[in-house]
């Protein structure tokens, strides 16, 4: 399975990336061939929110289990949920100054993944903050679960109050606007945006997990060298008799 | 009173007799928000104050406010060394809603001390005194039960005062929110639906009280 997901990625990332560039220019935009970006501003916020579910659900599992495993999961998830949601800020920065002509257009959907963001930071602070890894997860855990209901309500209920008006068009895909090599191409890309993060997320957990178990096994993977300060220090004088040379 | 409700309010007991040898929590509190108010009435004397900012730094007040003094009842117990003694004779539901419904009481003081305040120092005018209290209201219970979850997630660390605040704000960014839209609506600001803030605001409250005692209760065992 690893192995196709591969050979879809090597084959299908160059083919869609060039099918981005074949289709047509859209058209109503103040800079047609940068609405490019959409392709992959799309997809990078749906990823950040299934990210998030994914490590609130991990979180969750290792309340009830207790299980290393899980919390290394959840840290894994939210590393990358945390990575999408600066990558969609990034690619919603560079769309908003060419369509909209300012870097920054406080619109509500900007500001609310901004505010997204100042959350899931505060997990990675909170988890900095213990070095017991019991503790660490623990806290982590709850946290991750406090942090859902913001979450929810910053991405899907904020940018669709009455009183809030977006510069996102919100209907674009739900009635069908979005037709022929765009519709096309935003399908490609969002199919192998999602085989790439779980790609990444896996070799990521499993790296953590392998780690995890050498340091259970082995003690630290740090040499003791440099911290080990019982170490004696040891000068020879220049005519002492070398080891085994009798006096 | 049923026996299951003994516990809780045998926790809120204890934290009223301890805040009451020092006063530490409500005048911290109240401090904040008085000096607050105060700074907000001589930046803005020669100015007309447009409601939605104003509903702005009204929110901000009461959050920072909240989320400097309230986490104090949980980081107390693991700089005295008591939260053990906890573990070993209460229930994590009975020890969450006992502090958070202290908390809760301390922001109700506060919230209505800050607004009487707001409403008599700086130049707005209350359109609709329903909606502002029940917002405001509200919004006390669900940043006193936030406050005081992110108090126990932050309590057993090491720079936990500092860390509490730190993770109490982003909880609290959406209710700020809600809270501005309802606050803004009642001083005067013509917001498409403003009024449903309130409403949001009520669910936000019942969802952070409901959600707290679970995942305290999750976390409790170390």
């Amino acid at each position: 399975m690893e192995k196709l997901s591969r050979w879809v990625l090597m084959l299908g990332m160059p083919l869609a990336i060039w099918h981005s560039y074949l289709v047509g220019d859209a058209a109503g935009f103040m800079n047609p061939e940068f609405a490019r970006i959409f392709f992959w501003h799309f997809p990078f916020p749906i990823m950040a929110t299934g990210l998030v579910s994914a490590g609130l659900w991990f979180s969750w599992k290792y309340l009830k289990t207790r299980d290393q495993a899980w919390d290394i999961r959840s840290q894994s998830a939210h590393e990358y949920a945390m990575l999408f949601i600066l990558l969609t800020l990034a690619s919603g920065v560079f769309f908003s100054k060419v369509q909209w002509g300012a870097w920054w257009q406080n619109d509500p959907r900007q500001v609310s993944f901004l505010l997204v963001s100042t959350v899931y930071i505060a997990y990675f602070v909170l988890r900095s903050a213990f070095p017991d890894p019991d503790k660490r997860a623990q806290n982590a855990a709850g946290y991750a679960l406090a942090a859902f209901l913001p979450f929810l309500f910053l991405t899907f209920v904020f940018p669709r109050l009455p009183q809030v008006e977006s510069f996102h068009p919100s209907e674009t895909i739900m009635k069908g606007r979005l037709k022929g090599g765009y519709a096309l191409v935003t399908v490609e890309l969002m199919i192998l945006v999602w085989i790439l993060t779980a790609w990444v997320y896996k070799l990521r957990a499993r790296s953590l997990l392998i780690a995890h178990k050498l340091e259970n096994n082995y003690g630290s993977l740090e040499s003791p060298r440099r911290s080990d300060v019982n170490a004696p220090v040891v000068r020879r004088l220049p005519n002492a008799p070398s080891d085994g040379e009798s006096s | 009173m049923p026996s299951s409700y003994k516990p809780i309010f045998a926790v809120f007991r204890k934290e009223w007799l301890t805040e009451s040898r020092t006063l530490s929590g409500i005048t911290t509190t109240g401090l904040i928000c008085f000096v607050s108010v105060v700074i907000l009435n001589a930046i803005t004397f020669t100015t007309k104050l447009n409601p939605l900012v104003a509903a702005g730094m009204y929110w901000m007040v009461l959050t920072f406010s909240a989320a400097i003094s309230l986490p104090r009842t949980f980081l107390q117990e693991e700089e005295q060394g008591t939260a053990d003694f906890w573990r070993l004779f209460a229930t994590p539901e009975a020890v969450f809603w006992g502090k958070a419904l202290f908390n809760i009481t301390q922001m109700l003081i506060a919230t209505v001390l800050m607004s009487v305040m707001f409403l008599i120092m700086l130049p707005v005018k209350l359109q609709n005194p329903i909606a502002f209290t029940l917002n405001g209201l509200a919004g006390a219970v669900a940043i006193a039960s936030t406050s005081t979850l992110a108090g126990a997630i932050a309590a057993p660390a090491s720079n936990r005062a500092a860390l509490s605040t730190a993770i109490s704000v982003p909880l609290l960014i959406f209710l700020i929110n809600l809270g501005i839209t309802g606050t803004a609506t009642a001083l005067g600001e013509g917001l498409k639906s403003g009024e449903n803030g309130v409403i949001g605001m009520i669910a936000y409250a019942i969802a952070t009280t409901t959600l707290g005692p679970v995942v305290y209760s999750k976390i409790w065992k170390s």
